[in-house]
């Protein structure tokens, strides 16, 4: 395909992405006026961009509307938040450039690594097969209903929402190209915003600007030498749900439990820490319908920020908004469980008898209290710990 | 790499980001028990699922980098800054000196010493295990110690990054993890030689094989599929090529029968 031909497809698919992926959320960020550094802002608009498309995805198929009707009421959305010159002021502000060498290095470098997506094309698998049967079936635009967005046809999903198919599918639909091409080509955007996520994830837990940026650096550096792993590991992320779960959403979840916490004097840091707050619980529930396994790993990183922050080992931050966003989390996951398991019984059913079977293996070793503890590694620890992830 | 070698790095960046690194030890060591314990499994496959239970390396690497750029940030940043506040220039070269020594040092045994740590930890995960502990508990010991100290803004941060990926990079220059890399650069390469979903013709047979369950329609019927089928609308009549290729087929599960096939 001639290269300006691709261009255009680059183009349109950037910004359909955008549109879909981050326009709600920034509108969302500029109408609240806050106050935080381009990465933040970044993080934030993904997360609530994120909860408006589990919002779509749960009102479609209720409903039974297209989605078109998606489009309709994102557009409206977007245009009520921006209704206002001044917010539109804050939307288009742009981060304080100064020429500063290391920085101008890191964002040709991550400009770099998202172009380099384009050529180096995600592979299309199982569990990308499944991803491209509901996108597909989204980007028709006839109805949809919880029974018609499956791989098989009148078949209920196992995702029973399904927000990054259906972000995909406004992808696909919008932007004129056919699902699988809009699937795989899109990884550059993720990428972009996977590495952003980690540099805001680095500014939050290094003791300074110019620390996060070099360790940055090494980060990068790492990508770079070894991208297969990191394409495993979903910081070069494939575009699987899985993917997208672990190398969006957890970093992205992690960075705003950290603003949640993080201690400040000015009203703008309340303020702040207040919506990020309000957001977890919300940007938790649409993980969970992207890839429920990452929040998994996100809850666990929450309890350690709570324990240290508890302990004092941490100054810089309040572990009282810490314990309120942890049981908001915590209900949102129980109810979402709870309904997940009454729409879709027969996946449950199996998840239940395969839980059965492991604990009954577990119960018929009749194991010492000690040995429950400190007996055998497992297998699967020991191919987490001694083998998997050694290499990668 | 990153997932081991992320938490004895965490005892270097622990006296420059003492918080970050206890949360990251906290964040790492206490699940890493979770997996290496009969009971700890157990629980964790019935909180989250038997399936996937184990597909969390994607969370100890992106904690292992981050603890691993910390750390060598750290020991960049005292290099760095040894030699930048020196008063006198003996000093300053001497600093230079032992930095490019701390350097080429790192380029000569950091990739032996990481394949041995790789070795250890194939063949003794369990001793792995409580080493990380061990060192998790250290950090946090110092961490609490030193958790009202802050640093002053980096001086020469691009000189400090510099450093500090010439320190990490042995990390992954090791025998062992060689062979198993591929750089960006080589993805790239390798890429360019692969048809693109651009390129549908050639890109099809690359799909039919990757694809999970393999697809064995043949391009040129699911071409005549997709010209007569439109979204939302039943494929009516059904394509010359699909049908003779139904017909002439046996349908299996892998091989629907064309009249099955749905548009999308």
């Amino acid at each position: 395909m001639p290269v300006a031909e691709q261009t255009g497809i680059a183009f349109r698919l950037f910004v359909v992405g955008a549109a879909v992926w981050l326009v709600p959320g920034l509108a969302f960020v500029a109408r609240l006026k806050i106050e935080a550094r381009f990465s933040e802002r970044l993080v934030l608009a993904f997360v609530a961009g994120g909860a408006w498309l589990m919002l779509l995805s749960m009102l479609l198929p209720t409903v039974g509307a297209s989605i078109d009707i998606a489009l309709a009421l994102t557009t409206a959305l977007s245009i009520g938040l921006l209704w206002n010159r001044a917010t539109w002021r804050t939307l288009l502000r742009l981060p304080a450039l100064r020429f500063e060498a290391l920085s101008c290095v890191l964002v040709v470098a991550v400009v770099a690594f998202a172009m380099s997506a384009w050529v180096r094309e995600p592979p299309v698998t199982g569990e990308e097969a499944l991803d491209l049967a509901s996108m597909s079936h989204f980007a028709d635009g006839g109805a949809i209903t919880f029974d018609n967005t499956s791989l098989m046809p009148a078949t209920r999903a196992v995702y029973l929402f399904q927000p990054y198919q259906l972000g995909l599918g406004m992808l696909a639909r919008y932007s004129g190209v056919e699902p699988i091409v809009a699937l795989i080509k899109i990884r550059p955007l993720f990428v972009l915003l996977s590495l952003t996520f980690v540099y805001a994830l680095l500014l939050q837990l290094a003791p300074t600007i110019s620390y996060a940026r070099a360790a940055f650096a090494v980060v990068l550096t790492f990508v770079a030498l070894d991208v297969a792993a990191w394409e495993w590991n979903s910081l070069f992320p494939f575009v699987r749900r899985g993917s997208i779960g672990a190398g969006l959403w957890g970093p992205a979840l992690m960075v705003i439990v950290l603003l949640a916490s993080r201690r400040g004097q000015q009203p703008g840091d309340v303020r702040l820490r207040r919506i990020c707050a309000g957001l977890v619980p919300l940007g938790v529930l649409a993980a969970l319908c992207t890839h429920a396994l990452e929040v998994a790993t996100g809850l666990w990183f929450v309890a350690a920020l709570v324990i240290a922050t508890r302990a004092g080992l941490d100054p810089g931050r309040d572990s009282r908004p810490l314990w309120k966003v942890g049981v908001a989390c915590f209900l949102v996951a129980a109810m979402y469980i709870a309904l997940q398991s009454r729409m879709v019984p027969e996946v449950a059913a199996r998840e239940r008898s395969s839980k059965a079977a492991v604990w009954d293996a577990f119960a018929s070793q009749s194991l010492t209290p000690a040995s429950i503890v400190i007996g055998p590694i497992p297998e699967q620890g020991e191919d987490l710990i001694g083998d998997t992830i050694p290499r990668r | 790499v990153t997932g081991i070698a992320g938490v004895p790095v965490l005892l270097l960046a622990v006296f420059a980001a003492p918080a970050a690194a206890a949360i990251l030890a906290l964040g790492i060591v206490p699940l890493s028990l979770m997996y290496a314990s009969p009971g700890g499994v157990v629980l964790l496959s019935l909180l989250m699922s038997p399936d996937t239970v184990k597909d969390v390396g994607a969370y100890f690497g992106l904690l292992g980098l981050i603890g691993l750029s910390l750390g060598a940030v750290a020991v960049a940043q005292v290099l760095v800054g040894s030699a930048q506040r020196a008063r006198s220039l003996v000093l300053r070269v001497g600093w230079l000196a032992a930095g490019l020594l701390v350097v080429a040092a790192a380029w000569r045994w950091l990739p032996g010493l990481t394949d041995l740590l790789l070795d250890g930890v194939e063949a003794h995960p369990a001793q792995a295990v409580l080493v990380g502990a061990l060192c998790a508990a250290t950090v946090l010991a110092i961490a609490f110690r030193r958790r009202h100290i802050t640093s002053g803004e980096m001086q020469m941060p691009l000189a400090v990054a510099l450093v500090a990926v010439a320190l990490a990079v042995p990390f992954l220059t090791g025998a062992r993890a060689s062979h198993e890399r591929l750089t960006l650069l080589d993805a790239l390469r390798s890429a360019r030689a692969t048809p693109s979903v651009l390129a549908w013709t050639s890109y099809y047979p690359l799909l039919q094989e990757s694809i999970r369950p393999p697809l064995s329609v043949p391009e040129s019927v699911l071409a005549d599929i997709n010209a007569a089928c439109r979204p939302g609308r039943s494929c009516s009549p059904i394509p010359a090529t699909a049908a003779r290729w139904s017909y002439s087929s046996t349908p299996t599960a892998s091989t629907p029968s064309a009249s099955t096939v749905t548009s999308s």
